[in-house]
């Protein structure tokens, strides 16, 4: 390939044909720096992409700076409550305009030239504007551009540059179930707790989004992380919430599963053993009595992956967090980490919560550093083009079309299910949606 | 533009329409690495790129390493005085010919297969040479031309352009007015770093004669300086100049032509600067307009493509290498002229670390300044860099002060807070890349 998409698009890279048991992909899509263009254009660009949560733009003025794909982006809480989001550039050079990835400022001051910006993108003040623009000068031209769409589900802000969007409802479809699963965990809302971590992984985003959903890597990858976590518990003696819930990782102990939500969107879970180490396990009663057993099995008692299509991950395993993949090349990914807590919950489960995402999921905690090694492994192996394929058909022999028993308790309809998190059917959506929008379709 | 050049032609980036009061600059020429590759072969390696002062190569052997566009190239002072320019890379295998970016050395031998070049270019020597090599077939590649004016020192990958008078044009007497500043010459002062600035190199260019930022970014060295002074330590020539940085005095931008530009503001406190000492001999030298530009008036200069030369609150030279469409390097030099008292030397070096390195209370700030504009410039949404401030006071041809120097300027505004100089860089650009 080398620079060079096949003449009939994307089509020939995914080799997807489930009636003789094949679905694969050309390994080039994870290096070739034209489909990654393509990406950027017909995905990122094109599309609704992760922002921020509302719980970090509370306040009227609060900002919160992002990327829709490569495009800097900011959204701004107005007067009256609602959101905006703006390109973020200056419309005199174009520099930057938020001087922080967040904070809150009612009016932003450019600090190149100093123009000024209302809340709502109006331009305010031009610095030495009565020297330099004739008579009918119209600061109006200048107010900030803002973007194709903004909307929210359950807290989660998503944006996109194209005004040529389905709502953000239906771009969720099944998904949202999954969203709710977290949203519900509390009933004076989620909040993204204070501090945030980004890594550089050199790999492509698609890796990235790939492993957020793979439960087949754990008993290798995580192997170290479980008998660390072990040892130190065994010497140290942890009690209750502050052991670490090991069950999923030691192999086939306990019973999980993975869905293709359908639209690119997929999941993965696991039963919760012990579920005494959960931080939301304090609230069972609360949760028991606000929702049906069959909705508090999924939001408790199982743990689960979930990936939103393209680059959007909302984790409740070992804690509760978002993740987002930011592609910078073909090679190269910003990974930006949040962890998110229900509000009310106790400091006792705050502080569990706490240090079981530093365990697990920092650059500096003892699993993530592992992902990263695979991630970047398998970047490099995908140079050797003479193996051409990414085979993805474990699981084909238990695939089950539609929703199966805990599908049904949870009220969720998926493409397909599977009865292991090993089995690799829950990437097909994803992969064939891909295919459709890089073709341009 | 995602490589799309064919179905957006380089005119189409370039939005100039004065009849409209409009001129303005599509983002992408920040962003675009097609665009940069095309700036690299048509403008880079097609015109008079400034390569070092003669200073820098003063004595028979000096040289100096630098690079024209992304070629590596190397200035060599001969026997007979003159100078030569040639590829850095051995004729051999490539590597880089030069030990350091600047020495001595009368011939130069080749640190990986050891082969030799005398300082006029020619193969003098080949490790294990095979019997009947013509040697000569692996004499150094001279560049195509190589000229200086007032000092400095400029050269051309390409033969096919004008002379390098001819270029410099209406700049010329911007660079007198440095290089009359001493009887016995300038000289480059020991010591220069190398920045790199992940930005495109129009943004530096740009900014070097960018009055307008200048009570924005710089408020926070203005304040920080009023703050130091304030404290009484600082008197005299220690003093800063800060003027401008308050804005309110007469200023005004130029386009020289060719792309060249300039910017000027009045001094509001001469004595401080380091010339002043010399006073009564530039009067009795020079003519009372040139004194006048050079006592009391801070400029910048900037010559296209990637040198600016300033006489703010200090004397430099400025390099700029692209690198890529985002990231260029840029190399600072301390210029001054010989003989120039200890108190004035002090004075000068003092006030270039105080606003002109990367570890001074400017640069830094116009680095970041420079970064969040490139960034900024991927919102591609937001498409058009407007330069349409000043507009409404265009005067064509010189103004009263250029008219007194005796340079004729195409265009003039009287507010270095105006834009209207960028159009002849931007044409200038645009027309280099659409020659073949």
């Amino acid at each position: 390939m080398d620079g060079m998409v096949p003449p009939n698009g994307a089509g020939d890279l995914i080799d997807d044909r489930p009636e003789d048991h094949v679905f694969r992909v050309d390994r080039q899509i994870y290096l070739d720096h034209d489909l990654f263009e393509s990406e950027l254009k017909n995905i990122f660009e094109a599309d609704w992409i992760f922002l921020c949560h509302e719980s970090q733009v509370k306040k009227p003025g609060d900002y919160f700076a992002a990327h829709i794909g490569r495009q800097p982006v900011f959204v701004h809480r107005q007067e009256d409550g609602g959101l905006k989001g703006f390109l973020n550039a200056c419309s005199h050079r174009g520099a930057i305009l938020t001087p922080l990835q967040h904070g809150n400022a009612k009016t932003i001051t450019c600090r190149f030239h100093g123009w000024t910006y209302k809340c709502d993108g109006a331009c305010i003040r031009i610095k030495d504007e009565g020297t330099g623009y004739g008579e009918d000068f119209d600061r109006s031209t200048y107010d900030l551009t803002e973007i194709g769409g903004i909307a929210s589900y359950k807290g989660f802000v998503f944006g996109s540059l194209s005004a040529d969007v389905d709502t953000l409802e239906n771009f969720l479809g099944e998904s949202k179930a999954f969203i709710d699963f977290v949203a519900d965990q509390s009933s004076e809302g989620l909040e993204v707790l204070p501090g945030s971590q980004k890594y550089v992984i050199a790999g492509n985003w698609k890796m990235s989004t790939e492993n957020a959903v793979d439960g087949y890597h754990t008993s290798t990858v995580h192997r170290i992380f479980a008998s660390t976590v072990k040892q130190r518990e065994a010497r140290e003696g942890y009690e209750g919430m502050m052991k670490t819930e090991t069950g999923r990782l030691a192999k086939k102990t306990v019973r999980n599963g993975c869905y293709d939500l359908g639209q690119g969107h997929m999941v993965i879970w696991a039963e919760r053993d012990p579920l005494s180490t959960s931080p939301l396990s304090e609230a069972e009663d609360r949760l028991e009595q606000d929702y049906p057993t069959g909705k508090v099995n999924w939001m408790l008692r199982r743990g689960r992956n979930l990936i939103i299509f393209p680059s959007l991950m909302i984790n409740d395993f070992a804690a509760t967090q978002i993740r987002t993949f930011r592609p910078i090349s073909a090679d190269e990914t910003e990974v930006t980490i949040y962890c998110l807590a229900p509000s009310e919950e106790s400091r006792e489960a705050r502080y569990a919560r706490l240090r079981k995402f530093e365990d697990f999921f920092m650059a500096s905690g003892m699993a993530t550093s592992d992902d990263v090694m695979a991630l970047e492994a398998t970047h490099d192996g995908s140079r050797g083009r003479v193996a051409r394929w990414g085979e993805f058909h474990r699981g084909q022999g238990t695939l089950m079309h539609g929703p199966d028993d805990v599908a049904e308790e949870g009220g969720f309809n998926p493409e397909t299910s599977n009865s292991s998190w090993d089995h690799e059917t829950l990437y097909y959506s994803f992969y064939r949606r891909w295919r459709d929008q890089v073709s341009g379709s | 533009m995602d490589g799309s050049i064919v179905e957006n032609p380089v005119s189409a980036l370039v939005d100039d329409r004065m009849d409209e009061g409009m001129f303005r600059v599509d983002r992408s020429v920040y962003t675009d690495e097609d665009i940069f590759e095309q700036e690299i072969a048509k403008i880079f390696e097609k015109s008079w790129i400034f390569l070092c002062h003669e200073n820098q190569v003063e004595k028979h052997g000096d040289y100096f390493w630098t690079e024209i566009g992304r070629q590596p190239v190397f200035v060599h002072r001969q026997d007979d005085g003159s100078l030569k320019c040639f590829i850095n890379a051995c004729s051999h295998r490539a590597a880089i010919l030069t030990p350091f970016r600047q020495g001595n050395a009368k011939t130069l031998t080749c640190r990986f297969h050891g082969w030799s070049y005398k300082c006029d270019g020619a193969c003098i020597g080949i490790k294990n040479e095979e019997p009947d090599t013509d040697k000569s077939t692996f004499d150094l590649r001279e560049i195509a031309r190589l000229d200086s004016y007032g000092g400095f020192v400029f050269g051309s990958l390409s033969a096919d352009v004008p002379s390098l008078d001819d270029w410099l044009g209406e700049a010329k007497s911007w660079i007198d007015l440095m290089v009359v500043q001493s009887t016995e010459g300038l000289e480059v002062v020991p010591g220069s770093p190398i920045y790199a600035i992940d930005g495109n190199w129009k943004f530096q260019a740009e900014n070097s004669v960018d009055g307008y930022h200048v009570s924005t970014v710089h408020r926070v060295f203005a304040n920080t300086i009023a703050a130091r002074e304030g404290k009484g330590e600082y008197t005299g020539i220690k003093k800063t100049e800060a003027g401008r940085m308050a804005g309110g005095v007469p200023t005004g931008s130029y386009d020289l032509g060719n792309g060249h530009m300039a910017v000027w503001a009045q001094h509001t406190t001469p004595e401080v600067r380091p010339i002043w000492e010399q006073k009564e001999r530039l009067e009795r030298d020079l003519t009372p307009a040139q004194v006048d530009w050079i006592l009391n008036k801070g400029r910048n200069l900037y010559i296209f493509p990637n040198v600016m030369l300033m006489d703010n609150p200090s004397t430099q030279i400025r390099v700029m290498k692209p690198i890529s469409a985002s990231r260029m390097d840029v190399s600072v030099y301390c210029i001054a002229p010989k003989g120039e008292s200890d108190t004035a030397r002090a004075g000068r070096l003092r006030k270039f670390e105080d606003f002109y390195l990367t570890a001074g209370m400017a640069t830094s700030d116009d680095l970041a300044a420079l970064e969040d504009t490139q960034e900024g410039s991927l919102a591609t949404g937001a498409k058009w860099n407007e330069f349409t401030r000043g507009m409404d006071s265009i005067i064509y041809g010189p103004d009263k002060e250029a008219a007194a120097l005796g340079f004729n300027p195409p265009v003039c505004t009287e507010n270095w807070d105006h834009e209207i100089h960028y159009h002849g860089f931007y044409r200038q650009w645009l027309k280099m890349l659409e020659e073949n």
